[in-house]
Order: structure tokens, then sequence, then C-alpha cells
């Protein structure tokens, strides 16, 4: 019984959560101007075309992957950019200079992202033994 | 394709080390190492730059920087995944677990998932109520 309750608690916990998050995001849409609605528009819609994705996946394991791979790999490379590009912006800014991103805001970025291990890098450890 | 004079005049500025072998690439011609690939995805990682805070039009050497770490990304990731659970295949278990320390990612694939997950049911009910099962 008492896991039952507990089960229900942490769902209804997530449903307000969600409820709440949606509330607030609508009234922050409603508020933007022309430009930040654009903007905001390409950052919900913008995407790794599946198939590019699923062809570079394939080159490298050699066999055939699911479309849940594709859709996972494809959701965390996108998370990947925004966590560069986030790091970038700081740059720019911290150096008083503003957009278009210069190749050196991109590499400080990437070097500060690194030094806080956000970059993966084992160069493919490979299991000698199982 | 010569450098553009402002980025040539950028490039001396910085000190020559290269923050990563793979995105050195630049300018025209084959390269030792990686070459010149293809460009896979310009188009979709020019908006998404400018989603994420770019300009409008974001600098060509800029969105072939992030392609590149997006390709050494997957590319990691893709041999980690590899090298556990099931060998030598890639599988939806195995990027979660990689993933799971990184709380971003990790609720972006929940949430994708799930997503997928009931559109596909959804889908299935639709199609069963229209055409019968």
């Amino acid at each position: 019984m008492l896991e039952i309750t507990i089960e229900r608690v942490l769902l209804e916990k997530h449903n307000m959560y969600l409820k709440k998050f949606f509330y607030l995001n609508r009234i922050l849409v409603s508020s933007f101007s022309e430009e930040q609605l654009n903007r905001y528009e390409m950052y919900r819609r913008s995407a790794f075309p599946k198939a590019a994705i699923k062809r570079l996946i394939q080159s490298i394991t050699g066999c055939s992957v699911s479309q849940n791979v594709v859709i996972a790999m494809s959701g965390i490379s996108k998370v990947f950019v925004g966590e560069v590009m986030e790091e970038a912006l700081d740059v720019c800014e911290k150096w008083g200079e503003t957009p278009p991103l210069q190749p050196k805001h991109m590499r400080e970025a990437v070097r500060r992202l690194k030094l806080r291990g956000q970059i993966p890098n084992t160069k493919y450890k490979k299991v000698t033994f199982y | 394709m010569d450098r553009d004079p402002f980025l040539r005049k950028m490039a001396d500025e910085e000190d020559e080390q290269p923050f990563d072998e793979d995105v050195e690439e630049s300018g025209s011609g084959a390269e030792g190492g990686q070459g010149r690939r293809k460009r896979l995805f310009s188009k979709e990682l020019r908006c998404m730059m400018y989603g994420f805070g770019d300009d409008q039009n974001p600098y060509t050497e800029s969105v072939d920087i992030l392609e590149d770490l997006v390709i050494e990304f997957i590319t990691e990731m893709t041999h980690k995944a590899m090298s556990i659970g099931r060998q030598g295949r890639v599988q939806v278990e195995d990027i979660v677990f990689l993933i799971r320390k990184d709380p971003r990612k990790f609720a972006r694939v929940k949430d994708l998932l799930t997503m997928n997950e009931e559109l596909k049911r959804a889908r299935k009910a639709f199609d069963e109520a229209n055409y019968g099962s």
C-alpha cells in the first residue's frame, strides 16, 4: 500500500512540475518580440537530419542501429551544441565582443568545457579483457 | 579559398597550439588525419546556432568547428557504447547509461524516448480506430 502512495505522490509532483513549467513558459513566450519569437522557433525546431546521424553511427559500428538510438544520439548532440554555444557566448561577452561568434570564441569555449570534463575524450578506450 | 584577412589576423593573434587535432581543418585542400570531409549538417547547425543565441548569419568557420565537434562527440559516444553492454552494438540502454551523470542530457533522452513511445501509441490507436487492426 505504501509503495502505491509514494508512487502516486511522485507522479503528481512531476505532473505539477510540468504544468508549472508550461504555464510559465507560455507567459514568457507571449511576451516575446518578433525577433525573440523567430529565435525561439529556431531553438525549438532545429534538429540534426536523422538520416545523416544514422549513416554516421552505422559507419562507425558497421551494423545497423535502431530508430531510438538515432533519436537519442541526435537529442544529446543538440544539448551538446547548446553547451558549447552557451560557453562561447559567455566568452564572447566576457571579451567585450558581440556575435557572430568567431572561431576563437569556439576554441576558448571548448578549452573551458574540457577543463570541466564536459567534452568526452577517451579516444575510444578499448576493453582488453572481458 | 583564402582565409579572410580578418580571420587571418585572429589566427596570428591566437597561440598556435591547436586545441584539438581533429578540428584543425580550415581553408581548402586535404589535410592529414581527418582531411576535408564533406559537410554533413551545415544548414541545420546554422539554424541551431541562431536558436542558441548566435547571429542570424553565423560565420562559416564557426559552423565548421561546431560540426567537427559534434562528429567527434557522436564518434566518442558510439565507440563507448560499443564497448559496453552488448559488444560491438549500440543500444539505447548503453547511451542512457553513458549519459547518466549529465543531468541535461539524461533528462533530454528520457523525454525524447517517452514522447516517441506516446507518439507511436497514439498513431497505432488512430490507425486501429480508422482502419481496424
